[in-house]
């Protein structure tokens, strides 16, 4: 027991193997496409990427070894999620295996846990989430879309959106409303919707910068069986505040935002190379290193919160710290490293998209759409304003 | 990786948290210091970081800074660090001087910023030294008793670091207050002559010295400021929980709540980043790394705790910016400490200058 941001010599060697074989084990395509700060990845990588995983034993991350985790310690999986961040792996599938996974172990019959968890960690199924609606936000509760009780099971007809790889998920985790009575955080339900099923159709909700994330789903009595009834009907409300607050470590997007980091290191020194100590450089170095000390205090917080500190001293604000600081953090970087590619940036385009032989100047085209992609960022999860609204309530007593 | 306090750490986080909630009117704005004085002498703080085997607690920089934290939190100025965690370091081989350091006999002021046009200077003379230049903002109270400068010889090159008692004769000195309460003097020094024990360290020594007491000022003053900011924080918080405007507590509105909350996270955000950087300087010593870390944290809470204080003003309104409420105290002390050790923007100025050269330490910082 004393302030100490370091880890025993047990935990820097299994560092050093993780990155070791991470390094070994992420094929170039999918490096470059991570490098490039894409969220978009194919199906096809996403799930070759967590195949790889499970055939290393690492596919279960998160999850308790019963479950399929690895059986580390809290250290040896902050340390994992570091060093996939440094290698520009892609981040473990968030839906199914980091939010849904750990949530079946938590509500699931051991029969849905069978059912579902091996096909998640293995990578041949991948989840979407169905929460928000039109007129359900960040006031989530205030969710209409029904589920009428069958006989078997049962049926809905309404609409989800804002929902983020439904068109190549396989499964979808939903909150529907089973009950109109009592408040509004009663008569929600948690169940597993089949994408599948007939009934359900998937409209594409493309972003103004030109990728493709989110969607909108219309279901037309879709069949859902009672076997789906993820806990108790009534308790959906209780089952997502769960699944969205089950992960610990990687909140605050710092994995992600020290790559981002050294790509704007890097820019920012090829150019110098190239000009010399210019203006230019000399003000993005300035930048450069307001923006690494505001992450140095994000990250060591990080350290604080989720491993230097014990359960009984948190307030229960710390998650809505790390997501809020981290992901404008993130945006702050992504702007930086927009800026350090100047105008080229607007193009937009990775360089492996570029036509070849076309004469673009397509170096750095990714930061500039990274940039924009990551505008969401403050939004998803509970928004910024919600994140302070959750601070004020639980860190420092203040509500209307 | 652990943020938990050692056993003792608690016991003397507490017991000083207790003392000033018991002999202190934390609402006060100006408490009484000399009082304050007498009384961590007695309790054995001002002998924290000196070590056991002249019967002192042998703490390290972080004990040093968790006591800072606690005197910003109580808004106390007095010269805990010059004595405590400075002065333990610079007369680590003097018993003599600790003991008076331990006794709170000792109040010690340091100039150890440059005048890069107008150095210091010093030369060897038949009885020792003579000085010559000029400090126009020495940051001392009243009643310091040795003010240790360092001066650069004839060729500018060779550092050296003096001991001076203020009653020196020919001591040419000035005191006037200061907007943080704490109090400065400026000294013209024409051809002060010194005997040659006043010399603590000559050459490469003396760099080493210096070095090493510029990272553990910047370490304790910001400890502070984070206590300061922890201050602001509760002290607002409170404020917009009873004041009624419009039929309800100001504490109603989003907007004044978000704005706590703002000041909040800062706060967190800088205590972590501050002990890190602590933790850091205890463990690697003066390293390439260690200086990023204390630039990069000391940098953060002159900035900061800025913001932190103008909020916790605008928040109170106008009253915010009366004497007799200690928040207008608190930000003049934060701005006072953002612009000492050179200044915070220097700082990271220097962090700038310095980040590609060091390159990506972040498994150090981030872990």
């Amino acid at each position: 027991m004393a302030i100490s941001f370091v880890f025993d010599e047990r935990v820097e060697a299994f560092r050093a193997q993780v990155a070791q074989t991470l390094a070994d084990a992420l094929p170039p395509h999918i490096r470059s496409q991570v490098a490039d700060e894409r969220i978009d990845l194919t199906r096809a990588d996403q799930a070759a990427w967590q195949s790889k995983l499970d055939s290393l034993g690492w596919g279960g991350v998160g999850l308790p070894p019963e479950s399929g985790g690895p059986g580390w310690t809290d250290e040896e999986y902050f340390v994992f999620l570091r060093e996939l961040g440094r290698a520009d792996a892609p981040r473990p599938p968030l839906y199914g295996l980091k939010m849904v996974a750990p949530t079946l172990v938590r509500f699931g019959t051991p029969e849905q846990i069978t059912r579902y968890l091996p096909d998640i960690t293995a990578g041949r199924t991948f989840w979407c989430q169905a929460f928000s609606e039109p007129n359900a936000g960040s006031d989530l509760a205030a969710m209409t879309c029904p589920a009428k009780k069958t006989e078997d099971g049962y049926e809905i007809t309404g609409s989800k959106t804002w929902i983020s790889d439904a068109h190549h998920a396989d499964l979808m985790f939903g909150l529907f409303r089973t009950s109109s009575t009592g408040r509004k955080q009663e008569g929600i339900t948690a169940l597993v919707v089949d994408m599948k099923s007939p009934g359900i159709t998937v409209r594409p909700l493309p972003n103004y910068e030109g990728t493709h994330e989110c969607n909108e789903i219309f279901f037309d009595q879709v069949r859902v069986p009672a076997a789906n009834l993820i806990g108790e009907e009534g308790n959906g409300w209780q089952v997502a505040k769960f699944l969205l607050s089950v992960e610990r470590f990687d909140t605050a997007e710092v994995p992600r935002s020290l790559a981002t980091l050294g790509r704007i290191r890097n820019r920012i020194a090829a150019l110098e190379e190239k000009s010399g100590y210019t203006a230019h450089v000399q003000g993005l170095r300035a930048r450069f290193a307001r923006l690494e000390i505001e992450l140095r205090a994000l990250a060591a917080t990080e350290c604080r919160y989720v491993l230097g500190t014990p359960q009984e001293e948190l307030t229960g604000a710390e998650p809505s710290l790390l997501k809020w600081i981290g992901t404008e953090l993130q945006q702050d970087l992504l702007e930086l490293l927009m800026d350090a590619y100047g105008e080229q940036a607007q193009a937009g385009l990775p360089i492996e998209d570029a036509q070849p032989g076309a004469c673009r100047p397509v170096e750095g085209g990714f930061a500039g759409r990274a940039f924009h992609r990551y505008r969401v960022t403050t939004i998803y999860a509970g928004s910024t304003e919600i994140q302070k609204e959750l601070i004020a309530r639980t860190a420092l007593g203040l509500r209307t | 990786m652990d943020f938990t306090l050692t056993e003792e750490q608690t016991l003397l986080r507490d017991s000083a948290r207790r003392y000033f909630a018991k002999s202190t009117d934390l609402a006060s704005p100006r408490i009484d210091s000399g009082k304050v004085w007498t009384d961590i002498a007695e309790m054995g703080w001002l002998a924290v970081m000196i070590p056991m085997d002249l019967s002192g607690f042998g703490g390290s920089i972080v004990d040093g800074c968790l006591l800072m934290r606690e005197l910003g939190r109580a808004h106390v100025g007095i010269p805990f660090a010059q004595a405590a965690i400075l002065g333990a370091r610079t007369f680590l081989k003097d018993p003599h001087m600790l003991e008076q350091i331990a006794e709170g006999k000792a109040k010690l002021a340091y100039v150890l910023q440059d005048d890069a046009a107008d150095p210091l200077r010093f030369e060897k003379s038949t009885h020792g030294y003579t000085l010559r230049g000029a400090k126009p903002f020495i940051s001392c109270c009243s009643d310091t008793s040795t003010i240790i400068v360092k001066a650069f010889d004839g060729t500018g090159t060779i550092p050296a670091v003096f001991r001076l008692p203020k009653e020196l004769p020919l001591l040419n000195l000035n005191s006037y207050s200061t907007l943080d309460g704490v109090g400065a003097a400026s000294v013209v020094f024409d051809a002060l002559e010194i005997s040659g024990d006043a010399c603590l360290a000559v050459g490469e020594a003396a760099q080493d010295v210096v070095e090493e007491l510029e990272l553990a000022a910047c370490l304790a003053f910001s400890a502070e400021a984070v206590g300061l900011m922890e201050f602001l924080v509760n002290a607002t918080r409170e404020y917009t929980e009873t004041r009624m405007q419009f039929g309800q507590k100001i504490s109603g509105f989003q907007v004044v709540r978000h704005k706590v909350v703002e000041m909040y996270a800062l706060s967190q955000l800088a205590g972590s980043l501050v002990f890190q950087a602590a933790d850091t300087f205890d463990r690697l010593g003066r390293t390439a790394e260690t200086r990023q870390a204390v630039r990069a944290a000391f940098s953060y809470v002159g900035r900061q705790g800025r913001r932190v204080g103008k909020d916790a003003i605008q928040l109170h309104g106008a009253i915010g910016t009366m004497n007799e409420l200690p928040i207008g105290h608190a930000f003049a002390r934060l701005v006072a400490i953002s612009q000492s050790c050179g200044g915070a923007s220097m700082h990271e100025i220097n962090y700038a200058e310095q980040c590609m050269t060091v390159g990506d330490t972040s498994r150090v910082w981030a872990l």
